[in-house]
């Protein structure tokens, strides 16, 4: 069916039921990602899909978008059932998704960037009668949406509601949410609950995948827990407190921490292994690049950097690895054992795949990366390849990796036990300083403790740990403490115990407010339920032992 | 050595050949690739009324069958084998060497100018004097390419290619100007090297010490490669230049040391030819060997021992085209043909091992 528009947008009617039936889904290495999931919404309805990293939530709603294959299950439209083999399928069928990594190009306009998501608009294109639908149909919608405007210039925010307004110009029914708060202040992200109440009333069914119970609370009707990749509950999003949700999510009553108690180091005396003053850079992936950030880092520290990814954490990690070039002084102090062996400084880089490994080699060569140039691993020119397997044999074992064989080649590994291998291979090399980004990013709950244990342990023995993650939860549980990065700038340094949740949230977002102002906000209750809630959610807790080995 | 640790040697090896992510065995490719060739070939043949098995037949025993015929291949392989190194280390880097036509010729001229401005003076040293000169000529020839793209990152396979014209021009030069033999009857040929400048051969025949030079830096390479720190750095820049940055080694000068060896390999080919089989610098001294060496060192998958056999092969390929002519009354150039469907395979067995291994990765659209 076309509309009369002549854009070419299907205007069909209104999807009843989509459901998802027993969906299985094996990714190479055994694992079942999605493990025989079935679930269901209606027209109007907004359904969370909560779990914890790793719960199998976004290959669930790939699967459905088309994006993933399932291994065996399938999908059914109004009682149809349908296969896709290409994301484009999905789209046909009104079902679209709106991921956490946005597909958008910065330099053309947000009716360009519309204009190219077309899938079945026709050759030729009127841009001013483009550009004038879109203003129309964005009015329709209540987007507040200016189509002439450079999606460059626009806020992330802003970004998300062109995303989402292109699903819906598309003729989207279903539309997908992955995780879409994260990267929004809290404000922004009222707006959009907002926007999905209304698309609901309109008759949408909205997919809402997030980890944040509040979430549920703020716009869920019906609501699904996964938990590594099971469906553990269906029910109405009203039936469950609070508490009850979490233990859900986690699989066991949640205990309390017990967190060792930090031996404070006396900063006067120790000198610290990593000392940043006056740092400059110029942008790399934030508009802002970095300016005049100092801090330093004490050993047997873990420094955390908070911040929305974009706020100079790449420039930041940039210069200390050596890889941009920067103004100021950085100065690492290593101590005369560790400043021979160049493995002084240990980094875990973001992107473990295309940074932190060599795929094509096996998992012994990459185990053997950072260290092959020494003994035991080679004298003189000469490898010494049984020590090589030797250590890869004990490191798998070690830091439990699958597969076991030290000669399987680093492809055929899981983004989890591949940062398995990354980790003991930096920390291994037994550095003064570790820099870690995002360490525990798309890692299941059992991972995520592992590496949480192993970098806190690298901590008392005394190595300076340099934490970056946009996870808040995950910087209060390791770190000792936060330095807020916004815009380039250091917007605080605070320790962790000193400092309520919703502050560094805040600061994060919208830098530093008047206090008044804060107060306002936290009566309106734009920031606190999400650092109530979600601090009481840490399945890592669970996990992590009691900090006495 | 217990039989458990020989075992585990045998199994190093393979290491090597896992490199490039694959479960098939290391020598399914090169195999692959000649057996696609093959039936290629005979499609043609069966065209041309043919009969591919007779024809084939008398290729092989043409190369592989006679005294004269095993002579003459491994004649033909010396060149090639030197060629098809001088791609192949540099490959295993990253790089891509095309300039072996070019480092050969500049070899060549290498080789003439010690023989020619030396003469006998230098009595039984002649000989590590042009080795020595000839492998620092390649190296610094095939140097302006790899110095290029180090520092300016200029495309290394236009420089390299553009410089094999100028290389062969260059002898051209010499052999028509300063370097003319008077007494040539007014061909373009140097004058004829002393005797102490042509490198030794064997029993009479034309099969010099390159070869031996050949196999040896093979197994050497294969040595370095697999296990010293060196090879080890070499590996993971070819793998992930990123995460070898990462980890502190310095791609540049990986590049520029794989490019200066793979240099001087190619130019102790042209040092053989000119020495031995034509006796001075002269043009036409090598049909497109450079070229036929980067062939040869990709139907071996950049691996040196495999580079061996393919160098023996192919060399055959070119001693037993006479035996096609004598006796199946084909064409010499028929063997042309065959080179260029071997290439072929190459270039199809590639894509086919990545689908066999796709298949076995079910790798998912992203």
């Amino acid at each position: 069916m076309r509309s009369m528009t002549g854009f070419g947008c299907q205007q069909a009617g209104m999807i009843k039921r989509v459901s998802l039936h027993s969906i299985v889904k094996h990714f190479p290495g055994g694992v079942a990602a999605v493990d025989g999931v079935s679930l269901g919404a209606s027209a109007g309805e907004v359904h969370v899909i909560l779990g914890e990293n790793g719960a199998g939530k976004t290959t669930l709603m790939r699967v459905l978008a088309g994006l993933n294959k399932p291994s065996s299950g399938h999908v059914e439209i109004d009682g149809r059932i349908c296969r896709f083999a290409k994301p484009q399928d999905a789209k046909r069928h009104g079902i679209g998704m709106v991921h956490q990594h946005f597909s958008l190009v910065n330099s053309l306009s947000v009716a360009e960037n519309l204009a190219l998501g077309r899938i079945d608009g026709g050759f030729f294109l009127n841009p001013a009668k483009w550009s004038c639908y879109l203003s129309e149909k964005a009015e329709e919608c209540g987007l507040d949406i200016r189509p002439d405007t450079l999606v460059g210039l626009l806020s992330l925010g802003e970004r998300q509601r062109v995303e989402i307004f292109r699903l819906i110009v598309e003729g989207a029914k279903v539309l997908i949410l992955d995780e879409p708060t994260s990267i929004l202040a809290p404000q922004e992200a009222e707006l959009l609950f907002d926007h999905i109440r209304r698309f609901s009333a309109a008759g949408h069914i909205i997919f809402l995948v997030t980890h944040k119970i509040h979430h549920v609370r703020a716009v869920g009707q019906k609501l699904s827990i996964l938990r590594r990749g099971k469906l553990v509950r269906q029910c109405a999003a009203a039936d469950l407190a609070d508490d009850e949700l979490a233990s859900l999510m986690v699989g066991e009553p949640l205990a309390s921490f017990p967190r060792a108690p930090k031996d404070r180091l006396d900063e006067t005396q120790v000198s610290p292994v990593l000392d940043v003053r006056d740092l400059n850079v110029s942008p790399l992936t934030s508009p802002d690049g970095m300016q005049a950030v100092s801090f330093h880092l004490q050993p047997g520290e873990i420094l955390g950097v908070a911040g929305i990814s974009g706020n100079g954490q790449d420039e930041l990690v940039g210069a200390l690895t050596g890889r941009t070039a920067y103004r100021g002084t950085i100065k690492v102090c290593l101590d005369g054992a560790s400043r021979r062996e160049s493995s002084g400084i240990g980094y875990i880089p973001g992107d473990r795949r295309s940074v932190g490994s060599a795929l094509s080699l096996s998992v012994m060569d990459n185990l053997a990366l950072r260290r092959y140039d020494r003994r035991p691993f080679s004298s003189r020119f000469l490898l010494n390849i049984e020590a090589i397997r030797n250590n890869a044999i004990e490191m798998i074992g070690h830091y439990d990796i699958h597969p076991k064989d030290p000669l399987a080649p680093a492809w055929s590994l899981s983004g989890g036990n591949l940062q398995k291998v990354i980790l003991a291979r930096e920390l291994e090399a037994s550095p003064r300083l570790v820099i870690a980004v995002n360490p525990t990013a798309g890692l299941d709950v059992a991972t995520v403790g592992m590496v949480h244990r192993e970098l806190m342990g690298k901590a008392r023995n005394g190595t300076g740990i340099l934490y970056v993650s946009e996870d808040l939860d995950e910087l209060f549980l390791v770190c000792d403490r936060i330095l807020v990065l916004r815009k380039g700038k250091v917007e605080g340094v605070f320790c962790v115990g000193e400092v309520e949740k919703a502050v560094v949230a805040l600061l994060m977002s919208r830098g530093k407010l008047q206090s008044n102002e804060y107060e306002r906000d936290f009566a309106l209750g734009c920031v606190d339920r999400d650092s109530c809630i979600s601090s009481r959610n840490v399945a890592r807790d669970a996990v992590l032992p009691s900090g006495d080995g | 050595m217990s039989p458990v640790t020989l075992f585990y040697r045998v199994e190093m090896v393979d290491v090597d050949s896992s490199r490039r992510g694959t479960w098939l065995p290391s020598f399914a490719g090169p195999l692959g690739a000649l057996a696609i060739a093959a039936i290629l070939f005979s499609v043609i043949l069966v065209i041309a009324g043919r009969s591919p098995s007779a024809t084939l037949w008398a290729l092989f025993n043409g190369a592989f069958g006679t005294k004269f015929g095993i002579r003459e291949t491994l004649t033909r392989c010396t060149p090639l084998m030197l060629c098809a190194l001088a791609v192949a280390v540099p490959a295993r880097a990253g790089i891509f060497n095309i300039g072996g036509e070019g480092q050969l010729h500049f070899g060549a001229i290498a080789s003439a100018a010690v023989a020619l401005h030396f003469g006998s003076g230098l009595g039984s040293m002649t000989i590590p004097v042009m080795v020595l000169t000839v492998l620092v000529a390649g190296a610094a020839w095939s140097l302006i390419p790899g110095l290029l793209k180090a520092v300016l990152n200029v495309n290394e396979v236009l420089v390299a290619l553009m410089l094999n014209y100028v290389a062969i021009l260059l002898v051209e030069y010499l052999v028509h100007g300063p370097w003319k033999d008077p007494s040539a009857l007014g061909w373009p040929y140097s004058a004829p090297f002393p005797k102490a400048a042509v490198l030794p051969t064997w029993q009479g025949t034309n099969v010099h010490l390159g070869l031996l030079f050949g196999v040896v830096a093979a197994g050497c390479f294969w040595f370095v490669m697999a296990r010293t720190t060196f090879g080890f750095s070499v590996k993971v820049v070819e793998a992930n230049p990123v995460a070898a940055r990462y980890v502190g080694m310095r791609l540049q000068s990986y590049l520029l040391i794989t490019m200066a060896l793979g240099g001087a390999m190619a130019a102790l080919a042209g040092l053989g030819e000119v020495s031995v089989i034509q006796g001075r610098l002269r043009p036409d001294i090598s049909p497109g060997y450079g070229y036929i060496g980067f062939l040869i060192s990709w139907l071996a998958g950049h691996r040196f021992l495999i580079i061996i056999p393919a160098a023996i092969l192919i060399g055959g390929l070119y001693s037993g085209s006479d035996e096609l002519q004598l006796a199946a009354g084909l064409p010499s150039a028929t063997v042309d043909i065959l080179l260029g469907l071997v290439f072929v395979g190459v270039l199809l067995s590639g894509p086919i091992r990545r689908w066999l291994e796709l298949r076995q990765r079910s790798l998912e659209i992203e």
